[in-house]
């Protein structure tokens, strides 16, 4: 079989497969009831509504539904024009943060994920599970501390100090991520198969969290108030300048809360 | 502020006086061109991105073109803007990171997905969405929409021997890890 017979194949069944499960009027609907035309300074105004409802519906279900289904989606997009004020990340934990303009949250009780326009990201992992192999078993017990040891010196990464620092007014632990030359790499992280080394797991997400290739990352390990551990990543799709990284996202991280509850 | 990852629509160059016959600016109804679209552009963010995130993928390219409906509308090709930008979101890791999460949690915590491909077909994909971005995107373009070098050309904003040296490159890594002839025997 040549790779156009295979290719064609492929596609055939892929738009065959697509066709028959796709609800298009449905997600018409679904675009028009949540879309706004270009309205200019507008849409800024109507966004601080949209952010405040949202952030205290989520808020509100998390409350009515601990540990059972998960609240709808939180996407804020932040103010450009008002006085930034803390936002709930709608995690299951206490957590809030000041989202750069243009940034935007999406967050499930476990996981919060603010991008920027560009490439930046900033994610808030609560209850994480390492992925132990028997090269690199996963630490026990695990503590914020352990982790950060764990990761820093991961066979799959380049080997980095831990640097004790404090993040959303906890103590926690600083480390640096780059993929190791030579890594053993998977391509489970990813939707898209990129190579990454995989390093934790969410109980919410079947893909695991690891570093994809070509890309930096800086991890802080804390123990929230409730004892819970939440690692929060800074990163940058396909940029391995850590200085660049750490400028973009270091306004979004100084304004990160994790206040008892 | 500008999205790099999705680009403003162009004027169209056929303008009166331009060497090209003038011709009416009739512009399709939004509704019309998304129900017809649709389906495919989410077959272009699976092959890209894997089912997880496609239809999120899919809807955020539709909104952008909704956003912008005057501008893209009028477009030589409406449809080439919506591909672009599809396939530029499905090849960004933010973007589709981001998207996973927000179908996450439409789904009460578990993935939504589609019917299963025969595994020899999720076997090509996957390795489709191993090759480079531009690779990736071009080869899924020629096969999805069964499109030639120069519709891709247009489609992902390039010129025709960009795109023809990603397919060779492409068609050649996929055909070697594929265990498959590049071409049919003749």
């Amino acid at each position: 079989m040549s790779l156009d017979t295979r290719g064609r194949s492929a596609a055939q069944e892929l738009l065959r497969s697509t066709r028959s499960d796709l609800e298009a009027r449905t997600m018409l609907d679904t675009l028009h009831r949540g879309s706004d035309r270009r309205t200019g300074p507008r849409v800024a105004v109507v966004a601080v509504l949209v952010a405040v409802v949202l952030a205290v519906g989520a808020l509100s279900w998390s409350a009515w539904h601990p540990g059972g289904s998960t609240p709808p989606a939180v996407t804020t997009p932040t103010p450009t024009a008002t006085s930034p004020s803390p936002a709930s990340l709608g995690l299951s934990e206490p957590a809030t943060a000041v989202p750069p303009p243009g940034w935007t949250l999406v967050s499930t009780p476990d996981l919060a994920v603010v991008t920027s326009l560009d490439h930046y990201f900033v994610e808030v992992l609560v209850s994480p599970t390492p992925i132990g192999t028997s090269k690199d078993p996963a630490p026990s017990p695990l503590t914020a501390q352990s982790l950060a040891a764990w990761v820093s010196t991961h066979s799959g990464l380049v080997r980095t100090a831990v640097v004790p620092t404090t993040i959303g007014g906890r103590p926690a632990f600083q480390v640096d991520l780059r993929q190791a030359t030579g890594a053993p790499r998977g391509t489970v992280c990813d939707p898209a198969n990129r190579d990454c080394v995989p390093l934790v797991r969410l109980a919410s997400h079947q893909l695991p969290f690891g570093v994809v290739g070509g890309t930096v990352g800086r991890a802080y390990m804390v123990t929230l108030p409730s004892g819970r551990i939440a690692v929060v990543a800074a990163g940058a799709g396909g940029d391995d300048r850590i200085d660049a990284l750490v400028k973009a996202t270091q306004p979004l991280l100084d304004s990160l809360a994790f206040p008892a509850g | 502020m500008t999205d790099p990852v999705i680009d403003e629509p162009r004027r169209s160059r056929r303008e009166p006086g331009s060497g090209s016959a003038p011709r009416l600016a009739v512009a399709e109804s939004f509704d019309a061109f998304y129900l017809r679209e649709l389906p495919s552009l989410v077959a272009l963010a699976r092959a890209l991105s894997g089912s997880a995130a496609a239809e999120d993928l899919a809807q955020e390219a539709m909104m952008a073109a909704y956003r912008r409906w005057d501008e893209v509308a009028l477009l030589d090709l409406p449809a080439a803007w919506v591909r672009r930008v599809c396939a530029n979101l499905s090849t960004s890791l933010i973007r589709r990171r981001a998207a996973e999460t927000r179908a996450v949690l439409r789904a009460g915590g578990q993935r939504t997905a589609y019917a299963e491909l025969p595994p020899e077909d999720a076997t090509f994909w996957a390795e489709v969405r191993r090759l480079p971005r531009r690779q990736a995107q071009a080869i899924s373009l020629h096969y999805v929409y069964d499109m030639a070098v120069s519709d891709i050309a247009v489609t992902l904003d390039c010129s025709e021997s960009t795109v023809k040296a990603h397919l060779v490159r492409g068609r050649s890594a996929l055909a070697r890890r594929l265990g498959v002839d590049e071409e049919d025997p003749s």
